[in-house]
């Protein structure tokens, strides 16, 4: 069932095909990546929803159109949603996935691993140099990145982004941690951003509140587990993984919060070339 | 003339969203193709996949690259890994072929691409049956005999090995080949009660007919 091209044909349009469908290549995965939005902003940002044939395509897709314009739970528009992330970290080396071993009298054991060398491999399937596989995640990174420096200020997003980008992790005792406040709170002292401006900065770019999507969870084998989950921004660059780590020592246990910054390399990128 | 332009603009975003959507599909695409079958069957024998997609199968270094990019696991029996991104594009693959199923999905964004798709956009679940039908048909030990089957179990509806020995008067060795061949392809299923036409088959049996 081949047909005449290639392996590496079929490799490089099934690649094409999925940055294709992330949102800097086209409006209607962006629609969907910046729902729920309110009706009158997104009529402003997109005035192509207003033609009513095109509404139907994407209620077909299943896109709601109330006050809000929101993904219908269990739609293709939210398949969309979360192929868009996946692609996101599988093309950048940032795809988180569980496995589980036997390891006699403990059991299974689930730990979080990452395919971290997508991209190479690719490479090697389709004899393209790295750099020319595509990066969603990067071409988005750059389009946000740019858009958010028109609105506040290069320097000040610049500077920001750079220094959540010093930070490996970011550990508390707490839920929802003191240290990740006092980090964004240092940031937009260093950027001189007022309170509101930057609690948008850090809404648009790092994280906004219950938007957390759980991924999974780990089970180590003296007992202890942590449940993992992403941040989602408004623009869903997401650079923080949260780490719910519990464990027990005889007969005290405790838990430990860590906030792990990601897609490093592509945001840096990403700020090189607006700079 | 605004008006105009943003009628163009539309139809050339959408064009290019479900142009993308259709590339994916796997009788479009080789590896979503190869992708699709394993999840479908949930694991197949090397040895079969050896011969049916060489250029991914036979050469170490190409297997052990595809294996690690999508997260295939590669033993006696080929698998998708649980929670790669492989087994996560094939689960969205299939939402893809159930939406260019739906008649109303395709006939709007038809009715907006008219003249790049003046006969409509494919409906790629009955179109990615078409290429195992054919696929089937050209497979050189088993294929005639396995068609042979199939129209036997489309006839009745349901059939044991038994049965498809006795009415079709073969062996049953020929049975068996013939009807994982078809389970391969995804034509058939099997239940206690014997084999039954696959869902997309019972949806568009003329597909069948007109072979």
């Amino acid at each position: 069932m081949s047909g005449e091209k290639s392996l590496k044909d079929h490799i490089i349009n099934l690649i094409n095909a999925l940055t294709n469908l992330s949102p800097s290549r086209n409006i209607i995965s962006q629609l969907i990546l910046l729902t729920p939005e309110d009706q009158v902003t997104m009529s402003h940002s997109f005035p192509e929803i207003n033609i009513q044939d095109f509404r139907e395509v994407l209620k077909a897709m299943g896109m709601m159109f109330g006050d809000k314009i929101e993904n219908v739970k269990d739609s293709f528009a939210e398949a969309v949603a979360k192929l868009i992330h996946k692609t996101f970290d599988w093309l950048d080396n940032e795809y988180i996935y569980f496995s589980s071993e036997y390891f006699g009298q403990y059991g299974f054991v689930t730990s979080q691993k990452k395919m971290d060398d997508v991209r190479s491999y690719l490479a090697k399937l389709t004899g393209l140099h790295i750099d020319l596989i595509p990066n969603p995640y990067l071409e988005w990174g750059k389009l946000v990145v740019r858009k958010l420096s028109s609105i506040y200020g290069k320097n000040k997003i610049t500077r920001f982004v750079k220094e959540l980008l010093r930070q490996s992790s970011i550990t508390d005792r707490d839920y929802r941690g003191k240290s990740l406040q006092d980090l964004i709170n240092k940031l937009g002292a260093t950027i001189g951003a007022t309170p509101s401006e930057l609690k948008e900065i850090c809404e648009q770019i790092v994280y906004l509140d219950n938007k957390s999507e759980f991924i999974g969870s780990s089970r180590y084998s003296s007992g202890a587990w942590s449940d993992l989950w992403i941040e989602h921004g408004k623009y869903h660059l997401d650079p923080l993984l949260y780490n719910y780590y519990h464990y027990t020592a005889g007969y005290d246990s405790g838990a430990v919060y860590t906030f792990e910054v990601r897609h490093k390399g592509s945001l840096q990128k990403a700020l090189e070339e607006l700079t | 003339m605004a008006g105009e332009h943003v009628e163009k603009e539309i139809a050339k975003q959408l064009s290019n969203f479900i142009n993308a959507l259709i590339a994916l599909a796997p009788s479009r695409n080789y590896v979503t193709q190869l992708l699709y079958l394993i999840k479908i069957n949930n694991s197949i024998d090397y040895r079969i996949l050896e011969d049916a997609y060489p250029d991914i199968v036979k050469d170490e270094y190409v297997r052990e690259s595809f294996a690690k990019a999508f997260g295939v696991s590669f033993k006696d029996k080929v698998s998708l890994e649980p929670g790669k991104y492989g087994e996560f594009l094939v689960d969205f693959i299939g939402r893809v072929l159930q939406l260019f199923e739906d008649a109303e999905f395709r006939s709007k964004v038809s009715s907006l691409l008219k003249d790049e798709y003046p006969q409509g956009i494919p409906n790629l679940a009955q179109e990615w049956l078409e290429v195992r039908l054919k696929g089937l048909s050209s497979e050189p030990t088993y294929g005639k005999l396995a068609l042979k089957v199939l129209r036997e179990i489309m006839r009745v509806g349901r059939a044991k090995t038994e049965e498809l020995e006795k009415n079709l008067n073969i062996g049953r060795g020929d049975v068996i080949e013939a009807t994982n061949l078809l389970k391969l392809y995804g034509l058939i299923k099997e239940d206690p009660y014997g084999f039954i036409p696959s869902e997309s088959l019972r949806k568009h049996p003329q597909l069948f007919e007109g072979l």
